[in-house]
């Protein structure tokens, strides 16, 4: 299923079109990318044939298309001069097509259609494209850039302590991570690169859980059932999505706020550090009544899953990580 | 459990004391002591495991060793009966590595190694039966030692200004001078381990641990951590502390030396005959009389563990009761024990040629050529008397005293495991008094009284001695009668009260409204129900703004567009 020729040009279709991008100096050949793009990932959504999907795949469509729309018109702006106009336009829809807030709506509901892997390179991949362009481009984007990031962490982490379905707590932890990424990528473009990464790379196992149990509700959580020791490494590896010290997840948070703090931008570092305690503890509440409070005796399944090496060589990158730091 | 083991543990204890004493000796003769130092290096402040044997520390672990030699023995029979012997064992041998610790290092950090070990596990010790008694005797107990702990642990900050954690690279010029806070705080620290007079009170309620226990922790090596402490630290004590230390040691002794009149409980007499005993160590320190005050605390150790291990098998002869109006006429049928008692009692007391007599006529002696003043000589007197009384009182109601008694009495002297040690220590203690002080003062200090004073503490103890066989004879109802002053006594000067309920009265009852107001009422309300229910609402309100449809979404972002670009305008 995975590897038939057509996903297999799609998957290439879109590292093509993050090398277009990343190495174009030209705002045109990167909004050609950014089209190349949302056509690519179009099939990959459509693999699992449900009813939900093609109601997904048209949103995802329609709303990426409104966002290159917007960045035409900024090109056409920049060309006549009003460039102030110009870059709100270009930061808005560059906004739309990351998914930060409050133009996220849009992902929320299309994330709740797609299935695990596929919201995985949503999540991520996609991420990538605007997020070079962001840096690319940027000039002083002014108060709009901050409002955004603000309210990114905000909507991210508030919003989430509702939610019951999975997937829309990792939509919402990827939003609220989105504050932290635009944050870092208007330091320096390394640092984006390297929270980036670390966030692809704690994020893996998490999907892989969800992805290997199909859990999409969180009153499904208590079907997890594994040996002790591999049930730890689990709970860790979520903890490492939250941020917490000894896990890889808390290097690019310790980072950038390292940066901001010494930069004086104290009231950014505290809504940032108030984010990610909410999210943090919506993360501990999925884990604790996943792994903690223990369901397993009203549900007798004997059905016991193994991992295999390469998962528990993910896992165990998230949660032994953090000596990477030595390398930074 | 093997069959044989406190014979062993004895055993191996009684060869290490033997070693110890040998080296004592020869460090003694030839005037030398060895330093090993182990340097961890350490920028401004050099940190570095330090042991010092000197002939000070060889005969103190020497005598530690023998009396927890012969108590372990003797607890072999002692405890036989009970069946968690091997916490016992092993609390025993703990508290005995932690004074040997505490007694050779010269390192603030190790002393406070094994003073916390010490704390701790008196503690252990003393909460040893499960009783309401001991539960809080043990805690009036370790939180008194607890004050003591936090003095040291002041005096390491003072001891890193000065860059090294040894008491032997002290420059006393530089910081010294005029200060008094290290003197205070180490003075402080001995005054509550050796239980003087605003922290007494936790020897004698430490009286409900086993009688083992009471001859090895409460009797020579507990309580005279405090006194070794002050006799390492005596190059630090000044004028201004010695004096309130006079003044303070009189006070404990005259304090237990009444109170031990009106006591009942034959483990609280000889629990506050300690009392006054180091008092008396500390009333010496506090003329500056080091070594004599080593010297008594040396001997008292041995013959007052010898008093309780006799005590002890008194009161298992007598059926557990540890009243002494229980006792009476023993003397027919514990003769051993009975003679060994009679002679720590008269060593106590001071009669001549005895261990007591060599130590404490020397520090009579001396306190009365330089003492601070006349009153300070008449207490010393005074306690001097008391000391005679309430010991004669001991021997008259266990030995003498026809009148009371128990019927049925079991026949603990076929011991030999019982009798052993009590013999073994009659033995020591009475050869440890003048081998000590030959040894200890080989040059006869020069004393020069007038003949009243010289002859004073004899005729004192004397006239003590017929005043109390005198009073043996009569009736004495009329000591009930005196009403508020029996009170007072009786209560030990209120000094129990003051130190538990007198000190946390206040805190508990406003702690008691903290928790019912605060902490179970606006608290629970706020944190726990509000804080979940507030953020529910938002979030329903919020998300009902949000549905699925695409035209809502590009709604919004034309509302933000349209935002966005007035905010440019």
């Amino acid at each position: 299923m995975w590897f038939s020729p057509s996903l297999i040009l799609m998957l290439i279709s879109i590292m093509s079109s993050v090398f277009l991008i990343l190495s174009s100096p030209s705002l045109f050949i990167s909004w050609l990318g950014l089209e190349l793009n949302t056509l690519a990932f179009l099939p990959l959504m459509l693999v699992k044939k449900t009813s939900m999907s093609s109601e997904g795949s048209v949103k995802y469509f329609l709303t990426q298309t409104l966002a290159s729309i917007l960045i035409i018109i900024s090109i056409v702006m920049f060309f006549l001069d009003l460039n102030n106009v110009g870059n709100s336009l270009l930061l808005v829809g560059l906004s739309i097509k990351l998914g930060a807030a409050p133009f996220h709506s849009w992902i929320l509901s299309v994330a709740e259609t797609l299935n695990w892997p596929v919201l995985f390179i949503l999540l991520t991949v996609q991420k990538i494209n605007p997020l070079f362009m962001l840096w690319n481009f940027s000039s002083y984007w002014g108060n709009v850039f901050d409002v955004i990031i603000i309210m990114s962490l905000v909507v991210g982490s508030l919003m989430g302590l509702i939610q019951t379905s999975t997937r829309l707590l990792m939509t919402f932890s990827s939003i609220s991570h989105m504050g932290w990424l635009l944050i870092s990528v208007s330091f320096d473009l390394w640092m984006g690169v390297l929270y980036f990464f670390i966030y692809m790379v704690v994020l893996l196992p998490v999907i892989m859980i969800f992805n290997i149990f199909n859990i999409s509700y969180i009153n499904e959580f208590f079907l997890m059932n594994f040996s002790l020791s591999k049930q730890i490494l689990l709970f860790l590896s979520i903890l490492s999505l939250g941020g917490l010290p000894p896990f890889l997840g808390f290097l690019p948070k310790w980072l950038i706020l390292q940066v901001v703090v010494s930069m004086g931008w104290y009231f950014f570092s505290l809504i940032m550090i108030l984010a990610s305690l909410f999210t943090l503890f919506f993360y501990l509440r999925m884990t604790f009544t996943a792994f903690i409070l223990g369901g397993s005796s009203l549900f007798e399944t004997k059905i016991f899953y193994s991992l295999g090496n390469l998962n528990l060589f993910m896992l165990s990158l998230s949660i032994l990580g953090l000596p990477l730091f030595l390398f930074v | 459990m093997d069959k044989l083991l406190y014979q062993k543990i004895s055993f191996f204890l009684w060869n290490l004391m033997i070693l110890m004493w040998l080296m004592g000796v020869y460090l003694n003769l030839n005037e030398t002591s060895i330093f090993l130092e182990w340097s961890l290096g350490g920028g401004s402040i050099n940190l570095s495991v330090t042991l010092l044997f000197d002939y000070v520390s060889c005969f103190f672990l020497s005598v530690v060793l023998c009396i927890s030699s012969n108590v372990i023995w003797y607890s072999k029979s002692y405890m036989h009966s009970d069946e968690d012997a091997n916490r016992f064992i092993l609390l025993v041998l703990g508290f005995v590595i932690s004074m040997m610790f505490l007694i050779i290092s010269p390192n603030i950090l190790s002393i406070i190694l094994g003073w916390d070990g010490l704390g701790l596990i008196s503690y252990c010790l003393v909460i040893y039966y499960p009783s309401k008694k001991s539960s809080s005797a043990g805690m009036l107990t370790v939180l008194t030692n607890r004050v003591g702990d936090v003095c040291i642990l002041l005096s390491i900050a003072w001891f890193s200004m000065v860059g090294d954690f040894n008491m032997m690279m002290w420059n006393l010029d530089s910081i010294l001078s005029n200060n008094l806070w290290l003197p205070t705080l180490i003075m402080v620290a001995a005054m509550t381990k050796s239980a003087q007079i605003p922290f007494s009170a936790w020897l004698p309620a430490a009286m409900a641990a086993p009688t083992p226990v009471s001859a090895l922790v409460h009797s020579s090596t507990l309580v005279t951590a405090g006194v070794y402490l002050l006799i390492r630290f005596s190059f630090l004590l000044e004028i201004r502390c010695l004096y309130t230390l006079t003044i303070i040691s009189l006070m404990t002794m005259f304090m237990s030396g009444i109170v031990a009149i009106y006591e009942f409980d034959l483990k609280k007499v000889i629990a506050l005959s300690t009392l006054s005993q180091l008092g008396m160590m500390m009333f010496a320190i506090s003329l500056t009389l080091y070594n004599v005050a080593f010297f008594h605390l040396l001997s008292h150790a041995l013959f007052k563990a010898l008093l309780f291990l006799c005590a002890g098998i008194l009161i298992h002869g007598v059926g557990g009761s540890q009243d002494m109006r229980h006792f009476g006429g023993l003397a027919k049928s514990y003769p051993v024990v009975a003679s060994c008692l009679n002679l720590a009692n008269f060593s106590l007391c001071g009669i001549p040629f005895l261990a007591g007599f060599y130590s404490k006529d020397m520090i009579v002696e001396l306190a009365c050529q330089n003492s601070y003043g006349v009153f300070i000589m008449i207490m010393m007197f005074v306690c001097l008397a008391l000391t005679v009384m309430y010991s004669l009182r001991l021997v008259f109601f266990s030995f003498s005293n026809l009148k009371n008694g128990v019927p049925l009495q079991s026949l603990c002297e076929q011991d030999k495991t019982l009798v052993g040690p009590v013999v073994i220590l009659t033995l020591i203690s009475l050869l440890s008094g003048p081998s000590l002080m030959w040894l200890m003062f080989p040059f006869p200090s020069i004393i020069l009284l007038p003949p009243l004073l010289k002859l004073a503490a004899l005729s004192l103890i004397s006239i003590s001695t017929i005043v109390m066989l005198g009073l043996s004879q009569i009736n004495l109802t009329q000591l009930n009668e005196m009403g508020l002053v029996s009170y007072f006594i009786g209560s030990m000067w209120f000094l129990p009260v003051l130190s538990g309920q007198g000190s946390t009265w206040l805190g508990l009852y406003k702690s008691n409204y903290v928790l019912k107001i605060l902490d179970q009422g606006w608290l629970e309300y706020y944190v726990n129900l509000l804080s979940f229910s507030t953020p529910n609402k938002i979030n329903t309100l919020v998300m009902n703004t949000q549905h699925n449809s695409l035209k809502v979404h590009f709604m919004v972002f034309l509302m933000w567009i349209l935002l966005t670009l007035i905010y440019i305008f």
